[in-house]
């Protein structure tokens, strides 16, 4: 028990961190009811690592069946290679004997194999015997990869212990182990998954996948539901439309999880590159916000701000405008309504808002002198804000009055936005008013100003 | 000693790492400690997006992402946890148990993660649910089939045994509090209970190992079944009236039962930890609740005002609209939450004629001369009382005069309850009651009747004032914590569990943990509370020597009860009881005359002289203030109404 006391005592040196570094919406109040005690009094409360042990354990248990597993690894590498690289490769993979890739007729059958084949499965190769042609040099292929189990050593499934039949229930054989497993469908309560499944792969993006059983293997390409016996017979041998799944049996299928698992850990979907850009935006407005501040604080008495201020006004309106980008662009990446996707999707954007809310809010309210000098150079987030400042002057008064305006303008239709689709309609209403109010008054103050630029080039004209 | 904190901060050390976009996976057990210490937006600013349950079969495989496990090392989470490791969902899994971990769970989950998916595995103590920053609760509200007793009101349940020391383990641990365990010496199952915590402390010995305080710290195990009153009663005050009337469950109120009540409402939150009127007024009594909300109301109402159409005129108002506006509208938000409650409230006190009962069962429980058997039976036949209320009435004069009143009247004013439409299943847990916490049951006295000592400090009560009828009621809690903090709790009523040294009676102790097993109430949370404030208040100021100067009290409960969910256990209970539990106690059956004789003389003596004088000016006190509290509420209500209407049309 050594090690349970060494951690121990690791976690009580650990006391004296700050834990509540992070903002947080109730701070204040809880600083309120911690004063029933002496501030600061408490101590962090114990907790102890276990992961050492944990690794050790985990470390004795799998050294058992590596080799085991990295044999049926390297097995899965192959048959994908085998079934689902580019029809190039394949050719170079497979070695087929020559005197089989001639055959094309209908009525050419390896009459050796029709030993012990059904009557059924005869005239399924009939139809599809152009494929099955391939078919077997495939099986040869895979039977090189991974030793089959011989038909005749089973009698039973040995997994649902269902005794198989030449019609009903087919012998299978599972290409990694090499055992022979049926293929019946869940029922419960003897086999509640099936004992077999069907998995394609895709060489380029490395993405495995589960898919559905279907008519003599052949599987359409990218579909994850179920296909009924019943659906229609694929048309054999077109390799573009159809692939083939490869069986496995239920037993081996962690070791296909696992490669599934592996690859999915290494790539990065688009939604995560996108979360990253959106953290390191965050990051970076944390950052600049105090500096700014700072540059604020030593402006408040100054009537003329410095360059600085006014540019790093510009660099945090900027990065506000693409963190909201961001967080807008993940919440509408494509994904199933309600599925788990959707909801983190839309967590992430509650979260940007949030974070706009604390940070961006405040930055509107600017003393005037800051305000002023920094109107002209604070970059326009909005379209009608852009509209307006191509035709004004940036540094005329119309242009002081007009962008408080105008900011609030564009603040307001992204509250009316809000309000509308949290459907609290009697703050809608409110706030539309507002919006047509001040659009009325940017309206006012415009018209005015051309009528004034329009008279003062009268003026100078006369 | 502040629960609320110490959860808070395993929570936030649990998400904060890693620093990637995370799952967080949660069992039945830990999904209501993290709801009531955690929000939303704390979750979202550690970047949790997503918090599933870990038996939920049906999460979509997110590799991308990372996983926070917070479960209890139980069975059946260890069993979700292991299934989820077979075939993991996510990229990276980081696992915290809310309790010691086994070495044989720990190989257990080592043997199936294949994909070398774990990166943490740590206990963190957080295995109970914190309600206020001096009350947590075990989250056990006992039923059928998750019983709290076993085969009698004096033995556990295995299981909830064991709930139950595991929970105050974590709170210790969570605390850093290795403290001397004392018990009530007519409860079998504290002394229980405290034997086994002690033994835990002792075989985990390196977990307890803290530096040592002069003083040590105090668990005080206490039972239900010795003050069976205080959850009896109607409650007075903001937090306890809402899970009296309406219940809180994971500081959580589901309002969708009121009439007319809009859907945004029809569920909220109430935690004083993210609602600041709700912190500053949960203690509150309902009168003074009412003045509050009304200001409250008021200030909305000029804060809305300010933010209607016609007064921004201004480009400087619209500027403070934009920027005040999402504070308004929470405030706008909290507004209508509380007037909701309130207005809930107050409806359910007129239509079930609570104030009426309420002021009874006051004289009843307290030592005053409130109600006499009259009276109980006029609220007993009055037809427009809900019978749960009378059931509550006739228990509540059954435990107060089973021992000075002739049997007969308890059985008449069963029967009378019978007639009246109480239930006959239910009137057997009159009987229940006596039997399990009746008088022979307890060890202390709990109405202060039969002793000249305690007579002359409830007339002391009198004579200071009482000052709201509806708040005479001290729980017999405040009785044993002033005992102890003066030292005068006898070690034979409360003695230590062995072990605890040979001066342990001696020490005052600074830290006290109280566990009340079979449920804490709301008011015992609020007498620890305001002992809270006092004593923090009194070691402020310098060298006080007041007698809770630096004190600090924490109260836990198997669960925290109201009269409904108090009478359920009593009667789930029962049922797995031997059946002479619901025979008449035996005090009533036979030896009644003997008895009468032998307390006549006592309460002759006494109820002619001193409890007359109090009587008299009690009971016009008591009229005028009743009158009073009845009008403001009706008034006031009215007031806030408006006022919310008015806001809410304009």
């Amino acid at each position: 028990m050594s090690s349970r006391s060494t951690s121990a005592s690791t976690a009580a040196s650990t006391t004296t961190t700050p834990v509540s570094s992070i903002p947080r919406t109730i701070t204040p109040v809880s600083g309120a009811s911690a004063g029933f005690y002496r501030p600061g009094f408490q101590p962090k409360g114990v907790y102890r690592p276990r992961t050492d042990e944990f690794a050790e354990a985990r470390k004795s248990k799998r050294s058992a069946g590596k080799i085991e597993q990295t044999r049926l690894e390297r097995r899965l590498e192959k048959l994908i290679n085998l079934h689902f690289s580019e029809p190039s490769e394949k050719s170079k993979t497979l070695q087929p004997p020559p005197a089989r890739q001639r055959r094309s007729s209908l009525f050419d059958l390896d009459f050796s194999e029709l030993r012990g084949k059904s009557a059924s499965e005869l005239w399924k190769d009939v139809i599809n015997s152009q494929a099955q042609n391939g078919k077997n040099d495939i099986r040869a292929a895979e039977q090189r990869i991974t030793p089959w189990e011989g038909d005749s050593a089973v009698s039973q499934c040995p997994i649902c212990l269902v005794s198989f039949h030449p019609i009903t229930n087919r012998k299978h054989h599972c290409r990694l182990c090499g055992r022979i497993i049926c293929s019946l469908p869940v029922r419960h309560p003897q086999r509640p998954v099936t004992c077999s499944l069907l998995f394609v792969a895709n060489t380029k993006t490395g993405v495995i996948e589960e898919v559905g059983e279907g008519i003599d293997y052949g599987v359409r390409r990218r579909t994850t539901s179920t296909m009924g016996p019943g659906k229609g017979i694929p048309p054999p041998g077109d390799d573009d439309k159809f692939l083939s799944g490869v069986r496995i049996c239920r037993e081996c299928r962690s070791v296909l999880l696992r490669q599934q698992h592996i690859q999915e850990a290494h790539s990065t979907p688009m939604f995560a590159k996108l979360y990253t850009l959106l953290i390191s935006i965050e990051k970076e407005v944390e950052d600049l916000l105090p500096q700014f501040q700072e540059l604020l604080l030593s402006l408040n008495n100054d009537e003329r701000p410095t360059a600085g201020a006014s540019a790093a006004r510009k660099r945090l309106v900027e990065a506000f405008a693409h963190y909201d980008a961001a967080a807008k662009r993940i919440r509408n990446l494509p994904c199933v309504r309600g599925s788990s996707q959707d909801r983190v999707q839309m967590a992430i954007l509650a979260r940007a808002n949030l974070f706009l809310q604390k940070n961006m809010f405040p930055l509107q309210s600017l003393p005037k002198p800051a305000r002023r000098t920094n109107s002209g150079s604070s970059t326009p987030s909005t379209p009608t804000l852009a509209l307006n400042e191509t035709t004004i002057d940036p540094d005329s008064e119309l242009a002081h009055a007009l962008q408080p305006l105008l900011e609030q303008e564009a603040l307001l239709e992204t509250f009316v936005q809000e309000a509308t689709t949290k459907r609290k309609f009697e703050n809608a209403q409110t706030l539309r008013e507002n919006l047509k109010e001040i659009r009325g008054e940017i309206d006012r103050i415009v018209a005015n100003a051309e009528r004034e630029q329009a008279h003062g080039k009268g003026k100078g004209r006369t | 000693m502040d629960v609320f904190k110490a959860v808070e901060t395993y929570i936030t050390k649990m998400v904060s790492e890693p620093s990637a976009m995370k799952v967080l996976l949660l069992d039945t057990h830990t999904t209501p400690i993290v709801s009531s210490a955690s929000t939303q937006s704390t979750l979202l600013s550690h970047q949790v997006y997503l918090t599933d349950r870990i038996d939920n079969k049906r999460r979509d495989r997110m590799a991308h992402m990372k996983c926070v496990c917070f479960i209890q090392p139980s069975e059946d989470s260890l069993e979700a946890l292991a299934a989820e490791l077979r075939e993991p969902k996510y990229g990276e899994y980081y696992l915290y148990f809310s309790n010691i971990l086994t070495k044989s769970a720990i190989e257990r989950l080592a043997d199936v993660d294949e994909y070398e998916v774990v990166r943490e595995v740590q206990e963190h103590f957080a295995d109970y649910i914190p309600i206020l920053p001096s009350l947590f609760s075990l989250g056990h509200t006992p039923t059928a089939d998750r019983s709290l007793y076993g085969s009698s009101a004096t033995t556990w349940d295995p299981k909830a045994l064991e709930r139950a020391v595991q929970a105050i383990a974590a709170v210790l641990l969570s605390l850093k509090k290795k403290p001397v365990i004392r018990y009530e010496s007519m409860s079998p199952m504290a002394k229980k209970l405290g034997v086994e915590i002690q033994h835990r402390i002792q075989s985990e010995a390196s977990l307890f190992d803290f530096r040592l305080t002069q003083v040590a710290p105090l668990l005080l195990i206490l039972d239900r079944r010795n003050d069976p009153v205080t959850p009896l009663l109607s409650q007075w005050t903001y937090q306890a009236m809402v899970h009296e009337l309406i219940g809180i469950n994971n500081g959580r109120v589901n309002l969708s039962l009121v009439p007319d009540i809009r859907p945004e409402l029809a569920e909220v939150t109430l935690s004083t930890s993210t609602d600041s009127f709700f912190q500053a007024h949960h203690l509150a009594t309902f009168g003074d609740l009412g003045t509050h909300l009304k200001t409250y109301v008021q200030m909305y109402q000029s804060k809305s005002q300010a933010h209607a159409p016609s007064n921004i005129q201004s480009i400087e108002d619209m500027k403070r609209f934009v920027e005040e506006y999402p504070e308004f509208r929470k405030l706008g938000g909290n507004v209508s939450k509380h007037v909701a409650i309130v207005g809930e409230l107050s409806r359910l006190v007129e239509r079930d004629k609570l104030l009426t009962v309420g002021e009874v069962e006051q004289g009843l429980a307290s030592g005053g001369q409130g109600a006499d058997l009259k009276t109980v039976q006029d609220l007993v036949t009055d037809p427009t009382i809900p019978p749960f209320n009378k059931l509550r009435l006739v228990c509540l004069y059954a435990l107060r005069h089973q021992k000075t009143q002739a049997a007969n009247n308890i059985a008449s004013l069963i029967e009378l309850a019978l007639k009246n439409g109480v239930d006959r299943e239910d009137a057997k847990l009159v009987y229940v009651l006596m039997n399990i916490a009746g008088s022979d049951q307890r060890q202390d006295d709990l109405f202060s009747t039969d002793s000249l000592l305690a007579m002359g400090r409830s007339a002391l009560k009198g004579l200071k004032g009482i000052e709201n009828v509806y708040m005479q009621h001290a729980p017999h809690l405040s009785q044993t914590l002033e005992n102890l903090f003066k030292g005068k709790l006898r070690e034979a009523s409360y003695p230590f569990i062995e072990g605890a040294g040979i001066n342990a009676g001696l020490q005052r102790p600074q830290d006290v943990i109280i566990f009340i097993i079979g449920g804490a109430t709301f008011e015992e949370a609020r007498t620890v509370a305001l002992l809270n404030e006092a004593s923090s208040n009194t070691s402020g100021a310098t060298g006080s020597t007041s007698t809770s100067a630096g004190l600090r009290l924490l109260l836990g409960g198997t669960c925290i009860h109201s009269s409904s969910s108090f009478v359920e256990m009593i009667k789930c209970a029962a049922a797995s009881f031997p059946s002479s539990v619901y025979d008449p106690p035996a005090v009533l059956a036979n030896n009644l005359p003997a008895l009468n004789i032998n307390l006549g003389g006592v309460n002759v003596s006494l109820g002619g002289n001193t409890t007359g004088v109090y009587r008299t000016s009690g009971d016009m006190g008591v009229g005028v203030q009743a009158d009073g509290i009845r009008d403001g509420m009706k008034t006031l209500f009215g007031k806030v109404k408006q006022g919310v209407d008015q806001i809410r049309n304009s």
